[in-house]
């Protein structure tokens, strides 16, 4: 073969009788064949069912599905009539106003915890944090038997209060409503913006405080002027992100909202597709004006991040500043924090063991209420034990589907970079930006006529293209810790190209491939908003059994799958806390 | 302007002691420098004085005021100091004229009056052409003259210096160091600076304090604290210099030392006893080297181990029985490998320290 078709590392070798490597030659080479197998793989996993669920907006629909006859019909109702324009009006004010609130309370929480002596600092961060390691779904049902206006536990334990003291107290709380929806999501997205802030604030070098300190500033016109300032880009950052990730929820508005005839652009996308007669392409059309948000926002998360580069205020060393001592403030700090904590790990968590153990929903506590009969049910029936099973194979699948690839693909990208390890990399990640619900609408389309549909298969597919971004960006951290110079020694001293894989970069990247198969088990557990249009009879997992049981109306039920579903996560992330001394939560900032 | 005094300091971190009862007396006007290794206790002591940290024991005060002790501590925006980090801490979502007024806009000074001085302040570290440039868009240079102008637009009491030039490349750094000097020559602000580096110690200082290990080694002027090292740890601390172990062999008029397997050596501080073991110091520019014999004590006979031409000067090594002795070649003389050369050490020169350990 010539030399100059050589081009497998993107740099032609273009000089013939160049020493060129032994395990090498030309377009059959290993690597370029893995390079191939890799990007059939991204194509078919993240970029087809996106390119499909672009495309079924194109065509004129059937109450059952979609023609091949092509049509601008749903485009135009989609985004030109009031109908649909109110939807993504309603999205778009509910994500602003969750997001303002979410960014106000995180922030707080991140500058209390970070900067100042609050006792017992380290649980009350782990417990911040709790929320992201649980299903919001879960956290969903837990507050429904918390704020239900009649059957709620708040309201009975307020009406018992008030018939102790003597007098009536009218139901206080009402969680289905407006404000209830904004409540449950500012309680689920709140640690995302407490992570992002606490991150920086933690990097941040402690001698701009300290500078300014000196300068005569007192505490609190350093953390305005200094503090906050400098973390704004990566507040703003985190606040785009959790606009995006709530104007795309839909499970929570969708049910809390639906007795008040609040609907969302994804919820009316979520029963275009699923309640007879379905509208597949309105559906779609409506996804594409969800991507817009999606690509919108993340380009200008893009921008604020390299701002934010510029900024570099985040050295090595990590923040060694002097904590601010608190004195009495320490209450109102505590109560903060606390308030938090106990409205979004506490109570959710106590709310959703008692509902399991009850017969029926209700306010008031008798002793004849209780039963342990869900859980009966739950290892008898056998639709659950497949689900149960179900969920553990397709979350372990997943997972180390995502490190494998993700590993593979970012190792091309930095250590043989050419324009096409770069863009594959980059396919690999485009899904970062795609809500979960899209996913379901393509992937349902283009495997329509396949054996997979149907199966868990599917799902498998699906969750590999939600999660191979991470896989991806987080090895690409790892790797590019590991400096070339301890491979290229070891090729030196005689160790094959693949040997340096196996004993120098693994190892090194080892908790970084750890964090990554983790986090995606986590996140395929708790995966609902594509599981649920891709998910059939034969192919039950937790997340939509529990989806299931609320529609129909067995709260309990489905509060008792809820537990054994939190118990499967939280038992994750013991494991990697304690087993492999690894932080999930880290996983989630290369984002 | 102000005086500052240290009584006794003593910084804990948690069980380690950082720094261990340090006494020092900054006179108004002063550029006092703390020199030491690293982890030696200079920056906390820094921090001590700027407030940004709380001492275990000890008190400090800047003129009259008591500003720290071991339960009364000043806020650091109390203080009227300034202070340059060895980040520089430049704030880089603020311009470079934001930067220098922040501590001005604090003191709710007509904005007029606050233009003119932070130009003033721009202009004596050369950047008032600069004014309005963001400040993540600066060298590292110009970030520490940054830094240098917000510190001194305050008319301080007290300047503070953690390491500022230790991040710059060695051309700038050395420039910085003789800038500096003439500034605060100029401006008279008691200055405290914290290098680990003893040449700019030399070169910007009026006093330096060497430490160790949390304590005070040496106070002196650099010339002193060269020419007379109390110690082993001076010694070797600041300038290069002999160092072998010995013991005392003489006292009294002719005391002398005896090297373990060399020669013996005529000393200058005669107070140790006799078979005291001890380190003998000294430095290689007070070496005598010749090709002609010389006379006089401390005089030897050696060949010539290696050569190292720098220059300026060569760096010579040179055997006297089993004893090696660095010297210095100023000019550079042609010294050839083996070569038999004759040596004096000026007894005036050769130091010696009780050894320790
Ligand atoms: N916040 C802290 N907590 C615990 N130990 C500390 C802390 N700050 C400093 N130390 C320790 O105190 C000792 C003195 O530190 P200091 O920063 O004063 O050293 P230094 O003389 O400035 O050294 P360098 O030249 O490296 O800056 C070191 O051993 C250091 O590890
Ligand atoms: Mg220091």
């Amino acid at each position: 073969m010539d030399a100059t078709t050589a081009t497998e590392t993107g740099t032609a070798v273009r000089t013939p009788g160049a020493r060129r490597r032994p395990d090498r030659h030309g377009w059959l080479a290993p690597d370029n064949l893995l390079i191939a197998a890799l990007s059939i793989v991204v194509v078919v996993i993240s970029i087809l069912p996106l390119i499909y669920a672009i495309d079924a907006a194109f065509y004129k629909e059937t109450m059952i599905g979609l023609t091949t006859q092509r049509s601008l019909k749903a485009i135009y109702e989609v985004y030109f009539t009031s109908e649909y324009l109110s939807y993504f009006w309603n999205a778009l004010s509910l994500g602003f106003i969750v997001t303002v609130i979410s960014v106000v309370y995180g922030v707080g929480m991140a500058l209390i915890i970070s900067r100042t002596d609050i006792p017992f600092k380290n649980t009350l961060d782990l417990l911040t944090i709790m929320p992201m390691f649980v299903s919001p779904f879960t956290g969903l049902i837990a507050w429904i038997s918390l704020g239900s206006e009649k059957t709620g536990f708040i309201n009975g334990v307020l009406a018992e209060v008030g018939n102790f003291l003597g007098f009536s107290i009218e139901p206080l709380v009402n969680i289905w409503t407006f404000g209830g929806i904004v409540w449950v999501m500012v309680l689920f997205f709140c640690p995302f913006v407490y992570l992002f802030t606490i991150g920086n604030l933690r990097g941040m070098d402690s001698t701009l405080e300290e500078a300014a300190r000196t300068s005569g500033a007192g505490t609190f016109y350093t953390l305005t002027r200094i503090t906050l300032p400098v973390c704004l880009p990566a507040i703003l950052s985190a606040s785009l992100l959790v606009f995006i990730l709530s104007t795309e929820v839909y499970t929570m508005p969708g049910i809390l909202g639906a007795p008040d005839g609040f609907v969302t652009l994804t919820w009316q996308i979520y029963k275009d597709s699923t309640t007879f007669p379905v509208h597949r392409a309105h559906a779609a059309a409506s996804g594409t004006m969800i991507l817009w948000i999606a690509v919108a926002g993340l380009w200008l998360q893009r921008r604020l991040t390299r701002k934010a580069e510029k900024f570099v205020t985040v050295t090595g060393k990590g923040f060694r500043g002097k904590p601010i001592p608190l004195g009495v403030m320490k209450w109102p700090a505590l109560i903060i924090v606390g308030a938090y904590i106990i409205f979004a790990d506490i109570l959710p968590l106590i709310a959703i063991v008692l509902s399991s153990l009850m017969k029926y929903s209700s306010g008031v506590l008798t002793a004849d209420i209780f039963t342990i009969s869900h859980y009966v049910k739950f290892f008898s029936l056998s639709e659950v034990r497949l689900a149960l099973w179900n969920t553990m194979m397709l979350a372990a699948l997943a997972g180390a589907v995502c490190v494998v690839l993700g590993f593979l693909i970012s190792y091309f990208e930095v250590r043989r970079s050419n324009r096409v390890t770069v863009t594959l990399a980059f396919l690999g990640t485009i899904s970062v930006a795609v809500p979960g619900l899209i996913y379901g609408i393509g992937m349902l389309w283009l495997y329509l006529k396949t054996p997979l549909y149907g199966t868990v298969w599917i799902l498998l597919l699906a969750f590999v293209a939600k999660y191979l971004p991470y896989g991806i960006l987080v090895s690409r951290s790892g790797i590019l810790q590991v400096h070339p110079d301890l491979e290229q020694s070891a090729r030196v001293h005689g160790a094959s190209p693949l040997r340096v894989i196996r004993s120098i970069l693994i190892p090194i990247a080892k908790p970084t491939l750890i964090a990554v198969l983790f986090f995606v088990m986590l996140s395929s557990i708790k995966e609902l908003s594509a599981s649920l249009l891709l998910y059939s009879q034969k192919s039950p997992i937790l997340s939509v059994l529990t989806w299931n049981y609320m529609d129909g109306g067995e709260y309990q039920f489905a509060s008792a799958v809820g537990v054994v579903q939190t118990i499967l996560m939280i038992g994750i992330v013991i494991i990697t806390r304690i087993a492999f001394r690894i932080k999930l939560e880290a996983a989630t900032l290369s984002k | 302007m102000s005086n500052v005094s240290i009584k006794n300091l003593h910084k804990n971190y948690g069980s380690f002691h950082a720094v261990k009862g340090i006494d020092l007396e900054i006179a108004e006007g002063e550029f006092l420098v703390l020199l030491g290794p690293s982890g030696c206790g200079k920056t906390t002591t820094l921090r001590c004085v700027a407030g940004l940290e709380e001492v275990t024991d000890g008190q400090i005060s800047i003129g009259d005021r008591v500003v720290s002790s071991k339960d009364r501590s000043v806020p650091p925006e109390h203080r009227e100091i300034g202070m340059v980090f060895q980040s520089y801490a430049i704030w880089p979502h603020m311009t470079v004229f934001d930067n220098v007024a922040f501590g001005l806009k604090l003191q709710r000074i007509p904005s007029k009056q606050i233009r003119a001085r932070v130009m003033t302040a721009l202009e004596m570290v050369g950047l008032e052409h600069l004014a309005d440039r963001g400040a993540s868009q600066l060298s590292g240079g110009q970030q520490q003259r940054v830094a240098l102008a917000r510190a001194i637009v305050l008319e301080p009491k007290v300047l503070l210096f953690d390491e500022p030039l230790s991040n710059l490349d060695a051309k700038l750094r050395e420039r910085m160091r003789f800038e500096l000097r003439q500034l605060l020559q100029q401006l008279k602000i008691t200055s405290i600076y914290v290098t680990h580096d003893q040449q700019e110690a030399m070169v910007v200082a009026d006093r330096i304090v060497l430490m160790n290990e949390g304590v005070i080694e040496q106070i002196g002027n650099p010339a002193e604290i060269y020419r007379a090292p109390s110690s082993r740890f001076s010694a070797e601390f600041i300038g290069l210099t002999n160092i072998m172990s010995g013991r005392v062999s003489k006292t009294g008029k002719d005391s002398a030392l005896s090297i373990q397997n060399g020669p013996e050596l005529r000393f200058r501080n005669g107070q140790l006893k006799k078979d005291t073991d001890v380190d003998i110091v000294f430095r290689p520019e007070v070496i005598e080297i010749s090709k002609a014999p010389l006379k006089g004590p401390n005089t030897f006979k050696a060949t010539v181990e290696s050569v190292f031409f720098l220059g300026n000067i060569g760096d010579i090594y040179l055997r006297v029985g089993d004893m090696q002795v660095r010297g210095q070649l100023s000019p550079p003389v042609d010294w050839k490998l083996g070569e038999e050369a004759w040596v004096r050490i000026p007894p005036e020169w050769v130091l010696a320290y009780p050894a320790q350990g």
